[in-house]
């Protein structure tokens, strides 16, 4: 393997030095230049006081967010205009745990019930499968709401998980 | 609904899990947007924790970096690792907030050291000495770092705490790759003066 120049001394790969002290370093490179510090004492120094700065700042532990972060984000972003938002949450707080399965059961009554009678003639028979899938898609949704409603109705955390 | 989006947008979200949550919270989906929530609640908070070195300014500006992901949620775009944009607004805020000099009404009483999690030290209790030395220890690092211009301290929270690349942290602050590995140079020289006898005191 060829000799490496200093990083110190010649001002390059000096982020190598950076890395080394990181342990983020590949072995490869990592033993080349511990060949070099060996016979480099600037850069024995550098990489002992690099690993000790390094080492201290990992006794700065962040403290942990407020439990409340979630709902407090929600609220502005519903302030902000979030009509859906506003509705679902309407929603969350008018409803009884126990009815959220049954008021799916109703919405999908009902797209059943509002579904228009067999479109008559072969050509207007395309659009209205169409017009079916999209309200059973509709239906379907309208149900994995209201199911998503009961579960963040049971949640024990006060921070909404959806919006 | 993925079939709105376009061929391009499929490659970058492939190679990258956030940029296809971003993509369907782009299409209506609040659910994505509460995932991303959950997997970059605490970085955001503790990088901008770190940046200002108070907690109830560091959540006010997480709320809003978050609440500008959402705004901007119909113009997105996964050009870019979703964290990129997600850290840049972050940067951004906290370099404004640092800029205007908000920062300066007095961190001690509004961020106490006492308020800091106690570290824990094996399985014993630390004396009331060790708990003392270790406050005089986390203050000057806390010192250390406030004391570095702006720019320098993002570079050094992103490198250090946040193990960016030197690449995504030039995309973050918006320079050249060698302008960051000299930005983490001159800063690390300068916490190596401050904070290198430290080693010696463990």
């Amino acid at each position: 393997m060829k000799p490496m120049r200093c990083p110190i001394q010649s001002g390059e790969n000096a982020e190598l030095l950076l890395a080394y002290c990181a342990r983020k370093l590949d072995p490869e490179t990592t033993a080349v230049l511990e060949r070099h510090m060996a016979q480099c004492a600037q850069c024995r120094e550098f990489s002992e006081q690099q690993r000790a700065v390094w080492e201290a700042l990992e006794v700065w532990e962040a403290l942990p967010v407020s439990p409340d972060f979630d709902e407090r984000l929600y609220k502005r972003l519903e302030v902000a205009g979030g009509r859906k938002r506003s509705r679902l949450a309407d929603l969350r707080a008018w409803l009884p745990r126990p009815l959220p399965l049954a008021a799916a059961s109703v919405v999908l009554a009902a797209a059943l019930l509002l579904r228009p009678p067999q479109a008559p003639v072969a050509p207007e028979s395309d659009q209205t499968e169409l017009l079916e899938v999209e309200r059973a898609e509709r239906a379907l949704e309208d149900i994995e709401m209201l199911r998503t409603l009961d579960l963040m109705a049971r949640a024990e955390s006060p921070a909404p998980q959806r919006m | 609904m993925a079939g709105r989006v376009n061929s391009g947008m499929v490659a970058v979200a492939a190679l990258e899990p956030d940029a296809a949550l971003m993509l369907r919270v782009k299409e209506g989906d609040a659910t994505s947007f509460a995932l991303l929530l959950e997997r970059h609640r605490a970085p955001v908070v503790h990088f901008l924790y770190r940046m200002v070195q108070n907690q109830a300014v560091a959540e006010e500006l997480a709320q809003e970096v978050f609440f500008r992901v959402y705004r901007a949620r119909a113009g997105y775009e996964p050009t870019a690792r979703f964290t990129t944009w997600l850290f840049r607004i972050a940067t951004h805020l906290a370099l404004n907030y640092l800029r205007d000099g908000r920062d300066e009404r007095g961190q001690e009483s509004l961020d106490e050291p006492a308020a800091a999690p106690a570290r824990q030290i094996a399985d014993r209790r630390p004396s009331i000495e060790q708990d003392l030395l270790e406050q005089v220890k986390l203050e000057e690092i806390r010192a250390a770092i406030r004391a570095l211009p702006a720019k320098q301290r993002a570079a050094v929270l992103m490198h250090k705490y946040q193990e960016m690349e030197y690449s995504q942290i030039a995309r973050v602050l918006n320079c050249s790759e060698s302008a960051v590995k000299s930005l983490l140079f001159r800063a690390y020289e300068k916490l190596r003066v401050r904070l290198a006898h430290l080693a010696a005191t463990g």
